[in-house]
């Protein structure tokens, strides 16, 4: 019997070993960890802090955090605020809040975006049309100016914060999805396969989900620092968690009045988010380097 | 003026594989070309003919190097000599078009601006009204229908035979010596490489132009060259006059490809064409030491595996690598 | 003439694709790729289709495999199925029976996927059988197309020209199909991998009744695979013969012109130049009012009524349609 002469060219990567070599990648496992150990004493934290949030003690407020004044102690690693609120107990009720809230509102941007990009992208013209117009109308009216509005309607909670989040970031994605798609159909082997009668639900599961879900992956890890960030803000401002419940922006709000002689109010959470935006950065660049989807 | 126009002597272009190991893309592979001749290249992917002409135009890419070895191009050695020097050559007087057009023109400019930034690279004094017409005397040689509407033209609106009519135009606006055509007809419609291969005839005879003309077909390089190399795994496995290549090969590769070739009577549908085979245990992996087409050679017995047939003379310019010669 | 059955019945076939506009007021230009074609094809043949750039086959073979849907006429596919193509271009009832191989053998199998993946993919497509029978399947199938168990587990962008073509054969053949349209395939394969790809066919041919429509822009391969030939430009069926006759008697100065064009050991050796046909292939975004060859025919009785009417296929000797009012 004759055989053809099979010449390899050159090697593939293996899925496993891209999966391998992102754990291999120092940068990644650092700030991986950095953000495990953040996100545990945020589940923990009624275990962990010291004192409740909410408990003032008027004689000890405004004590500089550790090693920064003579009224210093163990007892406030932080310091405390205007009311004597212990600022490591509220930093640690606030993160729960904060990373709630970002993971909720990264999960509602990423699933409704690839989703709505799917469809846009393969099932054609009509649906596609519909659903860009209403990107369009999405991305023209900025995040603020929605948040503002739909918050002074309604008194804004946890969840609606996270819904106005979410809202206001999948178009995006919907659209970067929606070109992918675009790109791939009108390859050689999406044509193959509809000669070969498959559907477009077909193509769709079979060739386009785990790409696009794996190449969004590293964009997941960013969204996730920049929702941390914007509910910082809405709540610095004002618009968005309000007291008593506690976030990362509430108490960097409550410092506004006293940057000058008690910085650490506003900076000490500051710190956090700089900490968590920067880790999220370097794992989602070694997402890019290691899987190269 | 010295006869011969390149010469490579005892190549080896090397790449590295991740991993450390180095792959030998060009074993030990020499030539020459005299002036106004023409060289054909055969061989089927793979076979290294375009790391050859990278390596001739000094373009190998990063992972590759020659790793012994020479090239001379009138006598200067184009691994020594200073980068200048060697700019003056490349693309002057060695000009090189692929299979890709697309390659070489620059989707964003207008043919007219390429064509014009090309002439004044070559020729830094003249003026921009002595640039255009110098352009349109080359449209006009190679016989394109309407030299000034190609000039307004942008490469996507040309047509694939266009597109490489303006890639030859391109690369003889330098005062060209050598020309080196990397399968140059192989995306074209029969009708169109026809006309490819007529204009490059008349440009040899008219400038005296020496060729590198490169197919993985016998019958296309045949067209065109005197002599004809044929290709295997980095190697030359014969070398010759083509009158002697087509009439009476020595090689069992090259025998077996001219079996494969359109003749005018056609073929005989009821001869059974066999294609090479893989012997039983031989790995598809290349043979250590032995020679390299071994694998699947009808004819390949105990000494092929064993060692490398070396390249002999065989006849008066023909050369043949193999233990039965 | 041989007593097959028509397998495929094409009718005044045309396709249009419109092109975008140029702006909001400016009228739709189209191209007009197919300018109907009528032809009827056997069972159990091997037909060449050959033309160049620009002649249509491509479409023709499209919408042959019904992912894509005629402008007018219509195709029927062994004398009862319309072929029909739904809006997302895929082929709703003749998937299985009816195959199109692509050019690029590489491009047309998915990316990051192995052989054994992507041979799995028209089985579960169309719900055949449960895993050990497809595998099964498959392996019969590869042992058909002589290729090794091997290729299985490979990615095919590692593998050669020839045997990524072979994977898209196999593809092909697991639907058990009837027939296989070849678009290019073997174009950018080397000469030998080539003759390997064209023994093939010939084999499924003679022992699975295949009937392959083979689309080639060189004629010389269909010379040796080929029991009819179609020959196209821009859309139009220009001339249809069996093979030895249209080899030998080609009429239509298109055929002519292409046959001289192939290069050939003989023009190698006496260095006799090729005969060129001048000019390019006129834009087809234009119904021309007479035979679309005029522009470059150098046929000496060329004329006006060349210039201003349609020629149709008619009979110029037996089983021999020329499209042609000069021969």
């Amino acid at each position: 019997m004759t055989e053809s002469t099979i010449q390899s060219r050159q090697q593939t990567q293996r899925p496993f070993q891209t999966a391998r070599a992102l754990f291999r990648d120092k940068t990644f496992l650092i700030s991986a960890l950095v953000l495990v150990l953040i996100v545990l004493a945020a589940v923990f934290a009624p275990l962990i802090a010291s004192h409740s949030p909410d408990q003032m003690d008027i004689r000890a407020r405004l004590t500089p955090p550790l090693f920064f004044g003579q009224k210093a102690s163990f007892d406030h690693l932080f310091g405390t605020d205007s009311l004597g609120r212990d600022i490591a107990s509220r930093i640690l009720f606030g993160l729960r809040t904060s990373i709630m809230i970002a993971f909720f509102s990264v999960m509602i941007i990423f699933g409704i975006g690839i989703f709505v990009g799917l469809l846009s992208g393969i099932y054609g013209k009509t649906v596609d049309t519909i659903i860009m117009t209403m990107t369009d109308i999405q991305l023209s009216l900025p995040l603020l100016v929605i948040a503002v509005i739909l918050l002074a309607v309604a008194p804004p909670t946890i969840l609606s914060i996270t819904v106005v989040l979410g809202i206001s970031g999948w178009p995006i994605y919907a659209r970067a999805t929606r070109s992918n798609v675009l790109r791939e159909t009108k390859k050689d082997y999406i044509l193959a396969a509809r000669i070969m009668g498959a559907s477009s639900f077909w193509v769709l599961k079979k060739y386009f989900l785990k790409n696009v879900v794996l190449s969004t992956l590293s964009f997941v890890v960013l969204e996730f620092g920049l929702m941390i960030v914007w509910e910082a803000l809405l709540s610095f401002i004002g618009i968005g968690i309000q007291p008593p419940n506690i976030s990362l922006g509430t108490i960097m709000g409550d410092g506004l009045n006293y940057l000058i002689n008690a910085w650490w109010i506003t900076t000490i959470p500051g710190l956090f988010i700089t900490v968590i935006t920067i880790s999220l950065s370097f794992m989602s660049r070694s997402i890019v380097r290691t899987l190269s989807v | 003026m010295n006869r011969i126009l390149l010469e490579a002597r005892r190549i080896n272009v090397v790449r590295q594989e991740p991993g450390g190991a180095e792959k030998k893309l060009i074993d030990d592979l020499s030539f020459s070309l005299d002036r106004g001749q023409t060289l054909g290249i055969v061989g089927e992917s793979g076979s290294g003919k375009s790391i050859l002409v990278s390596a001739i135009m000094h373009i190998l890419p990063r992972t590759c190097m020659l790793k012994s070895g020479k090239i001379f191009f009138e006598g200067e050695d184009l691994y020594q000599i200073p980068k200048d020097r060697l700019n003056t050559i490349r693309g002057f007087q060695i000009a090189m078009i692929s299979d890709n057009p697309l390659e070489i023109l620059d989707p964003i400019c207008t043919v007219e601006k390429q064509v014009r930034e090309t002439i004044m690279a070559h020729n830094p004094g003249l003026s921009k009204e002595a640039v255009i017409e110098k352009g349109l005397s080359i449209f006009k040689s190679l016989r394109m229908p309407d030299p000034e509407k190609m000039m307004h033209s942008y490469p996507y609106q040309l047509s694939g035979g266009m597109k490489q009519r303006v890639a030859i135009a391109l690369a003889l606006c330098g005062d060209v010596k050598l020309l080196i055509a990397d399968d140059a007809t192989r995306s074209l419609d029969v009708t169109v490489a026809a006309q490819i291969v007529e204009i490059l005839r008349k440009m040899k005879q008219d400038n005296q132009l020496s060729l590198i003309w490169i197919s993985n077909s016998l019958p296309v390089c045949s067209l065109l060259a005197e002599r004809i190399m044929i290709m295997y795994r980095g190697k030359i496995l014969e070398i010759g006059p083509k009158e002697t290549i087509l009439r009476s090969p020595r090689h069992f590769y090259t025998q077996k490809m001219l079996q494969v070739t359109p003749k005018s009577e056609g073929f005989d549908r009821d001869q059974k064409f066999r294609g090479f085979r893989v012997k039983a245990g031989a790995a598809a992996q290349r043979t250590e030491g032995g020679c390299e087409f071994a694998a699947i050679c009808d004819h390949a017995g105990d000494r092929c595996s064993a060692s490398t047939p070396e390249l002999k003379q065989v006849g008066e310019g023909h050369h043949c690598r193999c233990h039965f010669v | 003439m041989s007593a097959n059955d028509i397998i495929l019945d094409i009718q005044d076939l045309y396709k249009d694709y419109q092109l975008p506009r140029k702006n909001i007021f400016g009228k739709p230009s189209y191209v007009h790729a197919v300018q109907g074609i009528t032809i009827q094809l056997e069972r159990g043949l091997i037909y060449g289709l050959v033309g160049e750039s620009g002649c249509g086959k491509t479409t023709l073979a499209k919408m042959i495999a019904g992912v894509e849907m005629p402008t007018r006429g219509g195709i029927r596919f062994d004398a009862e199925h319309l072929i029909k193509c739904d809006t997302t271009g895929r082929q709703r009832e003749n998937s299985r029976r009816v195959q199109l191989i692509l050019q690029d053998a590489y491009a047309a199998l998915p990316p990051k996927r192995t052989v054994e993946q992507i041979l799995n993919e028209p089985l579960e497509i169309h719900g055949l059988g449960n895993a050990a029978e497809r595998r099964k399947k498959i392996e019969a199938t590869l042992e058909t197309v002589q290729l090794p168990l091997s290729v299985l587990s490979r990615y095919h962008h590692e593998l050669s020209a020839g045997v990524t073509q072979k994977i898209n054969i196999t593809r092909a053949l697991l639907l058990d199909v009837e027939l296989i349209l070849a678009d290019e395939s073997i174009s950018s394969l080397d000469p030998i991998s080539r003759i390997e790809i064209m023994n093939l066919f010939l084999k499924l041919n003679a022992q699975h009744n295949l009937t392959i429509v083979f689309i080639a822009h060189d004629i010389s391969t269909v010379q040796f695979l080929c029991d009819k030939v179609i020959v196209m430009y821009l859309g139009v069926c220009v001339e249809y013969a069996d093979n030895p006759e249209i080899f030998v008697n080609s009429m239509h100065p298109y055929t002519q012109a292409l046959m001289n064009a192939v290069p050939t050991l003989e023009k190698g050796l006496t260095g006799e130049p090729l005969y060129v046909l001048e000019g390019e292939v006129p834009s087809p975004t234009e119904m021309l009012p007479g035979c679309n060859f005029y522009s470059r025919c150098t046929h000496p009785a060329r004329d006006e009524q060349c210039r201003t009417r349609k020629p149709a296929l008619a009979e110029k000797r037996s089983g021999h349609l020329v499209n042609c009012f000069k021969v």
